[in-house]
């Protein structure tokens, strides 16, 4: 059978050779200080994007025809999968989650270069360099060990279909929006190493990439968060985070580039940090490359390893070059990355930064640690061990409060220079607001320390970051202006500074939502029709159920009938599906959720007769995690929509390998 | 401001005092109930029956029956350890959430390690760098972009003040 899907091979091998030419292209430009052949370098950039595009197209039509002779579509698709979870079926499987990967790292690495080489930027060359030969390694990938392309000697009649629990619409955002994550940091990664490549130290490598460092940042954080809800409505266990090996490996990038989002901030207003910054930037792409490695590579049993390939192999020696080209740059260009400045007390915004550094450094350190435990231990006593949650809340939970605390102090700190005296009286009212919140808590009955220290800490931060606004807003206020026209005008002369805080606030409302945890109840039995079950101040009464059937799946659904101190609330409809093609049941859970508690309600099993396996949560602020992940979306949109960052003016090279000072 | 920051300081020592006698409280008072202390050795237990999920969140049947027979341990009067010893011998070490393995110090001990020494190495850094500080004040702190926005915001409000005028 021959289809438009035939080109996507031919596609992938010519984008291979043009990423490869493009790259040795833009290396040479760079070199000899030749712009035409960084331009051409460029072009050809954009050529493997277009070519990516075409075997995307390509894999996408064969899913969508069922073109069964290919295995990946047999494998991951078949004839009853609706039409919108096809697209799900590109990130379902090994070959094709890369081959978006791939999509996607052109697609940003053509846009980016582009976008530098229009604004004459000098570091192109040796950033369309690095990035071409990421590219060309996944290109690799796709034409040897994860061809998507291959073909079946029998063609079957169906295909296997995809993993049920990919079946939903949380799963048709969260790995696009993961993936951009990780793809995203390339950039700012590709640039930091031109910097070093082309001894050009100053701030232009991090001003040109600032959007990208921060697009990048706020797709992860919103694909981790939707993993979360995905995890929370479709895995049906009562929570939202378990400290899975993969969502780990989401988490690691994030810590390293919020910690970066942050230690940038010192370097562009004191010039300082310079090589922590570019270590982060690595030290994030790097960890970001490690978590596809781990979901890929089937070296850690997880709910989220659906896809266990043979491409880890590859992944090693990528990431070791990378490390080590990365840090060997670094070690040679070290002199002309002295700071410019010097600390000027220990009691400054800068001092505050660096805290913020070493815990979020700490608990990347932690984390990756009891990640990577089990398979080092394995390697050495050949004993399979586990580090679960326990391990990490353990680990997490004091240095994440600590972090809060930051939050709210850190900005009442001022550069350079702060007495003791200025930062007492300033830190008195969040102070207050934290105290008066712990003994409010304690007197009406509270026993959780961990739950009250949180509450504490956020009221403190609340206190000081509305405390910020207010002074903000104060000076328009006194100019006559409304409260709500002062902060917005106050929000718009520094879009960085106040969506940063808005940000802040929706972390501390995701951190209220978490420690509502400490107050979950659960109570599970068998139920009868007829039955009824109390958890909290809720009666729910196991009703009715219905049988149905789809092409895809078996239905049974159980009508919970909830009442509230004898008056009735509602009617949840949980679910217990059997999906045919892979004979797995899953559940769909039932869900009342307000600010102050969801009610979680599952049908864990299914008896002949009727009587079903209950299972039911009371889950209080857990509503609040999705709000706090709204509100950091809005201030990601402050932040992104501000100012394009003015260029810094081009200092003079350090030490160049361009024209005139290449070493042979 | 003298009496202001005494208040401060004896109302932090306060709600401190509070919370530690609380957590004391709270603590004596856990794990006294039977079905309490078996969900909490659920919580350390990572389910044989779920990838990645402790037994207590693991929503599979099987894991139900085996929450069950830790609570039957529980109330036969076995301790946590032995209890964790039986498990362990069923489903193999794997079973434990954390490693009791006689090198669980070496699961703790990097992260304690990596906060401490990274807080002391910032610490350290910090207190050179402020005694070598330079003797030469800096021209300004402020970034080129700064300087931009304040001449225009400043010539903006002189525009709306000549405006008005």
């Amino acid at each position: 059978m021959t289809s438009a899907a035939e080109l996507g091979r031919p596609a992938l091998i010519a984008a291979l050779a043009f990423a490869s030419g493009g790259g040795v292209l833009c290396a040479v430009g760079a070199m000899r200080g030749r712009s035409d052949l960084t331009r051409a370098g460029v072009r050809a950039l954009v050529a493997t994007f277009a070519l990516t595009s075409l075997a995307t197209a390509g894999l996408l039509y064969a899913l969508l025809t069922r073109d069964f002779s290919f295995e990946y579509v047999s494998a991951y698709s078949s004839r009853s999968l609706p039409v919108g979870y096809t697209f799900s079926a590109l990130w379902g499987g090994m070959e094709g989650s890369l081959l978006f990967w791939t999509l996607l790292l052109t697609g940003f690495a053509a846009f980016a270069v582009r976008g530098a080489d229009r604004r004459g930027s000098r570091l192109v060359g040796w950033a369309g360099a690095v990035l071409a030969a990421a590219i060309a390694f996944f290109l690799l990938l796709l034409v040897i060990p994860a061809d998507p392309f291959t073909r079946l000697a029998q063609i079957p009649a169906d295909g296997r279909g995809l993993n049920p629990l990919l079946q939903s619409p949380g799963m048709m955002i969260h790995p696009p929006l993961l993936y951009t994550g990780f793809v995203g940091f390339s950039i700012p990664f590709a640039f930091a190493m031109a910097a070093l490549l082309s001894g050009r130290l100053d701030e232009a490598w991090f001003t040109s990439t600032r959007r990208w460092a921060l697009f990048a940042w706020s797709a992860l954080s919103v694909g981790i968060v939707l993993g979360g809800a995905w995890a929370y409505t479709e895995l049906g266990w009562g929570g939202y985070w378990a400290w899975d090996p993969v969502e780990n490996a989401s988490f690691l990038p994030w810590l390293t580039a919020t910690a970066y989002l942050h230690s940038v901030v010192i370097q562009e207003k004191r010039r300082m940090f310079k090589v922590w910054n570019i270590s982060l930037i690595l030290m994030t792409y790097a960890l970001a490359i490690f978590g596809t490695f781990l979901t890929r590579s089937g070296l850690l049993s997880s709910i989220h390893t659906f896809t266990e390939g043979p491409i880890g192999k590859w992944f090693l020696p990528f990431i070791g070059l990378m490390l080590i080209g990365g840090l060997a740059l670094i070690a040679l260009r070290y002199d002309s990355l002295r700071s410019d400045n010097q600390l000027d007390s220990m009691l400054s915004r800068e001092s505050a930064f660096l805290a913020n550094n070493v815990l979020f450094l700490a608990a990347a350190v932690a984390i990756l640690w009891g990640t990577i435990y089990p398979v080092i231990a394995e390697l050495f006593t050949g004993v399979r061990l586990s580090v679960g949650p326990p391990f990490f809340n353990t680990v997490f939970v004091p240095t994440g409060l600590a972090l809060i605390l930051l939050t709210g102090l850190g900005p009442l700190i001022s550069w350079r220079r702060m007495s003791k005296g200025a930062l007492l009286r300033i830190v008195r009212g969040p102070l207050i607001a934290g105290s008066v919140t712990i003994f409010v808590l304690a007197v009406v009955g509270v026993r959780s320390l961990g739950a009250m220290v949180a509450f504490g800490l956020c009221a403190f931060s609340f206190a000081a970051i509305g405390a910020e606004f207010a002074r903000g807003s104060g000076v328009y206020r006194r100019r006559g202006m409304g409260t709500l026209q002062a902060l917005n005008e106050t929000v718009a002369r520094n879009r960085r500074r106040y969506g940063g805080y808005v940000i802040h606030l929706g972390v501390l409302l995701i951190v209220i939502g978490f420690a509502g945890a400490a107050f979950n109840k659960e109570v599970a039995r068998p139920l009868q029709l007829g039955d009824s079950i109390n958890i909290g101040a809720y009666t729910m009464t196991y009703a009715n159920f219905r049988q149905d059937s789809t092409p895809e799946k078996e239905i049974f659904e159980a009508e919970i009938e909830v009442t509230r101190g004898g008056s009735y609330l509602t009617t949840l409809y949980p679910q217990r599906n059997v999906h045919i093609a892979q004979g797995q049941p899953q559940s769909e859970v039932g869900i009342r959720t307000t600010p102050v508690e969801d009610l979680y309600v599952v049908v864990s099993s299914v008896d002949p007769d009727g009587t079903i396996g209950f299972r039911a949560f009371v889950n209080p602020l857990t509503w609040w995690i999705w709000a706090g992940a709204v509100v950091m979306v809005l201030g990601m949109w402050v932040v992104l929509s501000g100012d394009l960052p003015v260029a810094v003016p081009v200092s003079k090279p350090a030490r160049s390998f361009e024209p005139g000072v290449v070493k042979a | 401001m003298r009496i202001a920051r005494r208040c401060l300081r004896v109302t932090t020592l306060l709600v401190i005092a509070f919370v530690s006698v609380l957590a004391l409280a709270s603590s004596a008072l856990a794990g006294s109930d039977d079905q309490e202390r078996a969900t909490n050795l659920s919580r350390n237990i990572m389910s044989p029956f779920c990838p990645g999920l402790t037994l207590h969140d693991c929503p599979s049947d099987a894991s139900i029956e085996l929450r069950q027979e830790i609570l039957t341990m529980v109330q036969d009067g076995m301790s946590d350890a032995e209890i964790m010893d039986r498990l362990e011998q069923q489903y193999g070490p794997i079973i434990s959430a954390v490693p009791d393995d006689g090198r669980s110090w070496l699961v703790w001990g990097l992260p304690a390690a990596a906060l401490l020494g990274g807080g002391t190495l910032a610490y350290l850094a910090g207190r050179r760098w402020t005694s070598r500080r330079s003797a030469t004040p800096e021209p300004s702190a402020i970034t080129v972009r700064e300087r931009e926005r304040i001449e225009t915001e400043l010539r903006s409000i002189r525009g709306q003040w000549g405006g008005g005028r």
